[in-house]
């Protein structure tokens, strides 16, 4: 675990104790929605292939973080875990399967960004996520300004590959359709690097110690539940239920279930603590 | 829904980039896949042994299993035994083993339709088996062959846009990730799908020039 | 080996999501064909323009951009399609332009005495179709018909770009949890492994193709060949 990026780590470990979600405590949830009530059962657009935070388990069932959540909202709304229909999203047709009503809500690792609230609304954030970089451990790399004039490997529409466009346009990029293809373009030197979700390139540094975590991180972000605009009542009760998610520490339990224990600190601390940067 | 001129304007040097990266892989493709049809097709007809099966199974193999399934295994398969190349020419090895198993058969049916008799006369003419291959038999099975070697090639243009699964920057890839950040799907769908239909038809109108040229010596 | 009895129950899951999509596309692709086909063979002229337009639009535009079209522009208008819908749409939309051609071409092979000499008999046109042009022409296009259901499988491993969990995204599935949360990655025996599945599937559907086509038609009416042009190579 040495070689993983120290300050990532700090961000995420040290200050944990100190600081939690300040929620106001609520058990009082708001009304949902007639027309959400009245299917009967909730339409959630989740991720197949994002590993914590949704997938699909060896008999194909849908696991993961972000599932459990909506199996909760579907509890509070219809008394049952069962009434939640998923759909399986990408990082590009996410959006289009949310503002074209087949899904009633994304909890599918979707970053606030304004590009994206231009489109769609969000909840309240149930997460935080700072951006690393994993390179090679043999590799000379030190900073992400280093990599210019290199390629990086991203997952397709995420808050990273806009990132890189914007801030580093040096970077060729090569985006690719999931994580596991980009960790595989790195460890096969088709990249110098791969830029993620922090959460997800410690864990895969800590498995693989060819790996290592740039001491510079980039972009904090913020995960929410994503909604269609104007809906009013439909995002107050999702605000309450992300709300109460967190004042009943139900995180805890969920990232229990699917992340191996030695990497469960850094997803308690994106989901319970608040984000570095507004402590 | 509007549909933004202004937005597709600014796009167009990206798309143009995508297109000019089509056209790079398809022409690489096309060519190595011609070569592998007529290595393969000579291979089969003259019951090179060993080779002459390796072929058959190659060209069953590409046939009954899909071309996506078959990039990703080039691209992330591979590299697990040491075999691991760039996007780009991933993408050209996909699409020349893709199309070179259509254009063996291509030409090996053009070759079938040759007539004993040919072989026979240029046996009589004294030329050797490479030199009746090559003076005789080849430029006339090109010739009826053609057409579906044409055919193939344009499938392969076609087909050129799986490439976007392994992120290299052609034209179907520029327009789904310009989507998935600025979600203007009308406008890039129009863009691409004019741009494909264009080289397609394109491609058929050389193709039909061309066979009306090489039928030439035949017209009366 | 474990990782696949490991998984087995996906990739049950998957396969069967996979036949699903391919059964369902053909159904779909031979209605349509079979009514867009013979429409294309009636007198109208402007009647057999529009299929002729709809045909080659669709057998120009490559595969994976119809899909990604159905699947991201018509929600945007209003069009409620699950990933399985659009996939099963987009691919009913290139089976069907390649299945009218094999529909068509079965009938314009039955040759035109035929139809002379039924409409000496007095019949209609509509039953010249259903007693003499039909039990001729269902042996010349079922043959054809199971070479596109072999490309139509191959097809739908299209749907893992879009989201729905077929036999080739599940295979993805399984790579992804071995890479992400074990640090192995299965890629090149999980892909192997897809493409012999896939191999085996197809190789006997073409065989079953080639086989029908060779026991219906045993005595060759017409030589013609009805697998229209470049279909093969689509896929």
């Amino acid at each position: 675990m040495k070689n993983i990026g120290k300050s990532i780590v700090a961000l995420m470990v040290g200050i944990s104790a100190s600081v939690t979600w300040s929620v106001t405590a609520s058990a009082q949830m708001p009304e949902p929605p007639e027309s959400v009530k009245a299917q009967g059962i909730l339409r959630a657009g989740v991720r197949c292939d994002q590993p914590p935070y949704g997938f699909q388990d060896s008999n194909g069932a849908f696991a993961g973080v972000e599932t459990d959540m909506a199996r909760q909202i579907a509890e509070w709304m219809f008394g049952s875990k069962d009434k939640v229909e998923f759909t399986c999203v990408t990082a590009e047709n996410r959006i289009p399967q949310l503002t074209g009503k087949r899904v009633d809500l994304l909890i599918a690792t979707l970053g606030v960004t304004p590009e994206r609230e231009r489109v769609v609304a969000f909840t309240v954030p149930y997460r935080w996520g700072a951006s690393g970089l994993l390179v090679k451990a043999d590799s000379s790399f030190q900073k992400i300004a280093d990599l210019d004039g290199h390629t990086v490997a991203l997952p397709k529409g995420t808050v990273q590959a806009k990132w890189f466009e914007d801030n580093r346009p040096e970077v060729k990029t090569l985006r690719l359709n999931t994580a596991a293809d980009s960790l595989q373009a790195l460890k096969q030197g088709r990249a110098e690097g791969y830029a993620h979700d922090a959460a997800t390139l410690v864990v895969a540094a800590a498995r693989d110690k060819s790996l290592r975590l740039l001491d510079d991180p980039y972009q904090l972000s913020d995960a929410a539940i994503g909604l269609r605009k104007n809906e009013p009542e439909w995002k107050a009760y999702l605000d309450a239920s992300v709300q109460r998610m967190h004042s009943e520490k139900l995180f805890k339990g969920w990232v229990e279930k699917v992340v191996p224990e030695e990497t469960r600190p850094y997803y308690y601390d994106v989901f319970e603590t608040v984000r570095p940067d507004r402590r | 829904m509007e549909f933004d001129v202004a937005y597709l304007a600014q796009q167009w040097p990206a798309l143009l980039s995508g297109l000019w990266m089509t056209c790079k892989v398809t022409v690489l493709a096309v060519f190595f896949s011609l070569v592998i049809g007529l290595l393969g097709a000579a291979f089969r007809l003259f019951r090179v042994p060993v080779l002459a099966q390796l072929t058959l199974g190659y060209v069953e193999f590409i046939r009954n299993t899909p071309i996506l399934v078959q990039l990703f295994f080039i691209f992330y398969g591979l590299p697990a035994v040491g075999f691991g190349i760039s996007p780009f020419w991933s993408g050209v090895l996909c699409l020349s083993l893709w199309a070179g198993a259509y254009q063996v058969e291509n030409v090996r049916g053009g070759l079938l339709t040759i007539e004993k008799g040919l072989r026979e006369a240029s046996f009589a003419l004294n030329l050797n088996l490479n030199q009746y291959f090559r003076l005789v038999a080849l430029p006339l099975a090109v010739r009826t062959s053609l057409p579906s070697m044409l055919n193939t090639s344009i499938s392969l243009l076609k087909n050129s846009s799986y490439l976007q699964a392994i992120g290299l920057a052609e034209l179907t890839f520029v327009a789904i990730d310009r989507i998935a950040t600025d979600f203007r799907a009308v406008e890039m769908f129009a863009a691409i799908g004019v741009l494909y239909l264009g080289l397609v038809v394109l491609l058929s109108m050389a193709a039909s020039v061309v066979e009306h040229r090489l039928k030439k010596p035949f017209r009366s | 080996m474990d990782v696949l009895i490991e998984n087995s129950v996906l990739i049950g899951k998957g396969l069967s999501m996979t036949l699903g999509l391919a059964v369902f596309t053909l159904i779909l692709s031979t209605i349509v064909s079979v009514i867009l086909g013979v429409l294309a063979t009636l007198p109208g002229r402007a009647l057999r323009w529009i299929i002729h337009g709809y045909v080659e639009f669709f057998r120009a535009i490559p595969l994976i951009v119809n899909i990604f079209f159905v699947y991201f522009v018509l929600p945007m208008f209003g069009v409620d399609l699950s990933p399985f819908t659009a996939v099963v749409t987009g691919l009913t939309l290139w089976g069907s332009a390649n299945g009218i051609e094999i529909v068509r071409g079965g009938i314009e092979a039955v040759p035109p005495h035929q139809w002379r000499s039924a409409w000496a008999l007095g019949m209609r046109r509509w039953e010249v179709y259903l007693h003499v042009v039909a039990p001729q022409a269902i042996r010349l296009i079922v043959p054809p018909f199971t070479g596109l259901l072999t490309l139509l499988v191959q097809a739908t491993s299209l749907g893992a770009l879009v989201g729905v969990t077929e036999f080739l995204k599940v295979g993805q599935i399984i790579i992804e949890r071995g890479a992400i949360m074990e640090g192995v990655s299965p890629a090149f025996f999980i892909y192997g492994f897809v493409l012999v599945v896939y191999f085996i599937i197809c190789s006997a559907l073409s065989w079953l193709s080639r086989y029908l086509e060779r026991r219906l038609n045993r005595k060759p009416a017409s030589k013609q060949q009805v697998l229209p042009s470049g279909m093969r190579e689509s896929v």
